[in-house]
């Protein structure tokens, strides 16, 4: 009965959208944003009354594509943690999930197959290229273009879930991107300027949105909304939608870290290589929003998104402060999907896991028991699923942020970077032994060994003098190889921790390990310098002795004359100390047997 | 000894460089130390390796201190050398005291060379740091210096100073053992003979006893044929090596060691043995020589 009034309502306002603009679905003029037009239409969807996944059955579900000499599709039941079913099938596309069917390409054809078993219902050539498909209900919405011809034109076609034959096709005069369907009612953007609302039992245009501060690349729909958007933000579709103005719709949007910014909010749907799974969607912002309700900007729920970045995922708060993060072992995450609940992805291993949207706790793991899987994509049809387990303990985002900033692929430098940026804020001496660990590894490329230090100096880490002492008294060797690694740059963190509360014990042994150092014939002038500014910060007068040691006996050597900084350093520790340090300091600089430009030097201290 | 020095030595022990230094050296002057006399001998160590002490030269201390301690680097080398000369024991506390105050590298290696002509148990504080100073050539003469030196103290500083990475500095450690026979040494010594350092070959000769002279000629293929000949070569040569089962055991492991420095080293032990009593070890030792020379050895 519902759905009968809504039909004659949906055709009214049809009827009322043809009289504004005439009778194509697609065209150069029509009622742009009209919002009462669009409010009534939207009115019409029929939305689940909390977050279901988008299948018939009910199951939160996960449709996986193998590779391999034959492609093969899983359609994985993620609340049972093991495979539904698996079919051979030459999956081109998206999978595409309808209320008892999926489909997607194979091959050449359009293939819609049973939800239940993956049987094939029906096929269709594709006639042209697929831009995109979406499904809602019992009805495929497939958009392909003839890109052969010398005038290239657009197509939507609804098609039959259980029959595949054609309800209706619409042609457009320009680029249509992959559409959303809910409720009845099919999102198809055009020209990436407009989003065209049509009757998804017949077509007709019923509204459309112009885009007037962004253009239009995306539209999705989730269990609870519809949400279209750009690369730089996200519109929900509701009637302020209909302004096509960020300040007066329901807008959202956030600065991503600048490592991070190739993640998009949805797939580029006029992109023809995302109408397939494609790296592009290994670099996806996670969000969700209530669909409807509210006022004023979009709220990100949680006032957080997550940002899956091939292997990782991270937590961001909506103001930019990472709050947590996840680092997936070995292999890239393929596919991910915030479900409103959890956040479910899949990795190119095949390995099924769900993160706490809050803590990016791993809530569920399983794999879909295929040896050997190589994963080229996954739909996942997941919205309320809510596991609570806690599948991997140790996976906490200190161990996230060392392993990514420790992982050994070259192509996340810049994340690698803004995983020891976020370092920084984590409390711990384990922490910052990490960090030391990471300064020290002669496989950390410069650039991030750089921002390490920087992220050690900052964190001023009293407690964990212990590990820098470990770390800078190794002395070199020559018969067993071993020699100090980063001196200079660890030297430089233990002078930030001047008029730090320092333990006694641990205090000894950094400065046992500085003067290791500094009596070193190895040593070069930077790590000398650094080591001295150390000792300086951190003796509380157990820097005199071996700081008098150094003046004394190189205060008659040139090379040492030479390093002014060094010179100038020993002096002013000494000088600074007073005491006894200080009489030395007063005899290097009387003293004959001093190169003069120490003796000056150590006068100028002095006189200070 | 000056207070100055005693200041300098007492900071050296607070912080454990100089380990094994004797506890008198810590006692800051005035406290219990005496100071020595004028005109009194040097302090009385006995010198490693039973060499006698060399024969006394009077020499003006002042004077030849002011020059050591002046501009002229050539004539502070040559003071140097005049102190370290000398038995006095003014001459030995002068450069000791400059030594603990700084000199200019090249001096400073003088004045080391000179320390250790008479050494005293209380130098080895100063001679030890001297072994981790950044010239090397100073680290060199600080380590050859601590050669004469029988206190474990020094030997420690030379053990040490074979583990420098500058080869100089471990070849006049290595003298320094192959001088105070340190045994202590074995295992840097066959760990640089394993490295094919050639430094190690002598002092490891030195050294080396019945067991240790086995285990290096067990070596053969994994040090350099030369080295290892030199090494085996250097033991047959020393009057106090094991009986004759052991230098057979020796001439055996060097003749399976090709190249001339093999030849050369059997030719030498069968020179330096008297033909009589008869030994095993020769004969076999100027076989192997004659069959290397009348074939491609």
């Amino acid at each position: 009965m519902i759905r009968a009034r809504n039909a004659i309502v949906v055709a009214v306002l049809v009827v009322i959208a043809s009289a504004c603009g005439g009778t194509q679905s697609f065209g150069l003029t029509s009622d742009d944003n009209n919002r009462a037009a669009l409010g009534k239409a939207l009115a019409l969807r029929e939305l689940p009354t909390k977050l279901a996944p988008r299948n018939g059955t009910g199951k939160p579900m996960a449709f996986v594509v193998l590779g391999g000499k034959q492609r093969r599709l899983i359609a994985f039941d993620l609340a049972a943690g093991k495979a539904a079913w698996t079919v051979d099938a030459d999956v081109q596309s998206k999978v595409q999930v309808g209320d008892d069917f999926v489909v997607a390409r194979e091959g050449s054809d359009i293939v819609g197959r049973s939800i239940s078993d993956g049987s094939v219902r029906w096929k269709k050539p594709v006639g042209g290229e697929l831009v995109g498909a979406a499904a809602d209900g019992g009805r495929a919405f497939v958009v392909t273009t003839d890109a052969n011809t010398q005038k290239p034109t657009w197509r939507i076609a609804a098609l039959d879930g259980k029959s595949g034959s054609e309800l209706w096709g619409a042609d457009a005069p320009g680029q249509l991107g992959a559409p959303a369907a809910q409720g009845g009612i099919v999102m198809s953007p055009f020209l990436k300027q407009w989003l065209s609302f049509l009757d998804a039992s017949t077509g007709q245009p019923i509204t459309r949105v112009r885009g007037i501060d962004e253009e239009i690349t995306f539209v999705k729909a989730t269990s609870d909304g519809a949400w279209f958007g750009s690369a730089i933000g996200v519109f929900r579709v509701d009637e302020a939608a209909a302004s096509g103005q960020r300040a007066d719709a329901t807008y959202g949007t956030m600065t991503l870290p600048k490592q991070l910014a190739k993640a998009t909010w949805a797939n580029d749907g006029f992109d023809g290589v995302q109408a397939g799974y494609s790296a592009a969607d290994r670099t996806r912002i996670l969000w969700r929003s209530p669909g409807q309700g509210g006022e004023g900007s979009l709220r990100f729920q949680g006032d957080a998104v997550a940002i899956h970045y091939f292997r990782f995922v991270f937590g961001y708060s909506v103001k930019g402060e990472m709050q947590w993060a996840y680092s997936h072992p070995r292999v890239e995450l393929v596919a991910s999907e915030h479900a409103g609940t959890t956040l479910v992805a899949v990795s190119q291993r095949g390995e099924v896991i769900a993160l706490d949207p809050e803590t990016g706790a791993v809530r569920f793991k399983a794999e879909l028991g295929v040896p050997n899987a190589q994963v080229l994509g996954a739909t996942i049809d997941a919205d309320g699923w809510s596991p609570e387990g806690e599948a991997d303990p140790g996976a906490t985002t200190v161990a996230a942020l060392i392993s990514i900033a420790r992982d050994r692929d070259a192509r996340f430098a810049d994340v690698k970077e803004l995983a020891i940026s976020a370092l920084a804020s984590l409390p711990g001496k384990e922490v910052t032994a990490e960090i030391i660990g990471i300064i020290q590894d002669p496989r950390t490329p410069a650039k991030l060994r750089e921002t390490a230090v920087e992220v050690l100096v900052s964190r001023k880490d009293a407690a964990a003098l212990d590990a820098f002492a470990d770390a800078i008294g190794v002395p070199y060797d020559y018969l067993t190889g071993s020699a100090p690694v980063a001196v200079a740059e660890l030297a430089r963190a233990m002078a930030g921790l001047a008029g730090a509360e320092i333990d006694p014990a641990a205090r000894k042994r950094a400065v046992d390990a500085l003067v290791l150092q500094l009596e070193s014939p190895e040593s070069d002038g930077p790590e000398l310098l650094a080591v001295v500014q150390a000792l300086a910060a951190i003796g509380d007068g157990a820097e005199v002795a071996p700081l008098r040691r150094q003046l004394m006996a190189y205060r008659a050597d040139p090379m040492f004359a030479q390093d002014t900084k060094l010179v100038a350093a020993v002096i002013n520790a000494l000088v600074a100390r007073g005491g006894s340090g200080r009489e030395w300091v007063a005899f290097v600089g009387e003293d004959p047997r001093t190169i003069e430009s120490i003796a000056a030097a150590a006068r100028a201290a002095l006189a200070k | 000894m000056s207070s100055r020095r005693m200041w300098w030595w007492s900071s050296l022990l607070a912080a454990g460089l100089a380990a094994g230094v004797g506890v008198a050296a810590a006692q800051p002057a005035g406290k219990g130390v005496k100071q020595p006399k004028a005109g009194a001998k040097a302090p009385a160590a006995k010198p490693a390796g039973g060499k006698k002490p060399p024969k006394a030269v009077n020499v003006d201390v002042a004077a030849e201190r002011a020059r050591l301690e002046g501009d002229d680097k050539d004539a502070a080398i040559d003071a140097a050398g005049k102190l370290g000369g000398s038995n006095q024991a003014e001459a030995h506390e002068a450069i000791l005291d400059v030594l603990s105050t700084g000199l200019e590298p090249g001096v400073a290696a003088a004045a080391l060379t000179a320390a250790g002509k008479h050494p005293g148990k209380d130098d080895i504080a100063v001679l030890a740091f001297y072994t981790k100073y950044r010239d090397p050539a100073v680290r060199a003469a600080a380590a050859a210096a601590l050669g004469g030196y029988e206190q474990a103290a020094a030997h420690k500083a030379i053990v040490a100073a074979l583990h420098d990475q500058d080869g100089g500095v471990r070849a006049a450690a290595a003298g320094a053992v192959q001088q105070a026979k340190i045994k202590s040494a074995a295992e840097p010594l066959l760990a640089l003979l394993a490295k094919g350092d050639p430094a190690s070959g002598k002092a490891l000769a030195a050294i080396a006893d019945v067991d240790m002279a086995r285990f290096i000629g067990e070596q053969l293929g994994q040090v350099p044929d030369d080295l290892l000949a030199e090494c085996l070569g250097a033991i047959l040569l020393r009057a106090d090596f094991g009986n004759e089962a052991a230098r057979l055991q020796v001439v055996r492991a060097l003749g399976k060691v090709n190249g001339p420095a093999a030849t050369q080293a059997l030719a030498d032990y069968v020179s330096a043995t008297p033909e009589k009593p008869p030994r095993q070890s020769r004969r076999e030792a100027e076989a192997m020589v004659e069959a290397r020379l009348g074939g491609d050895q």
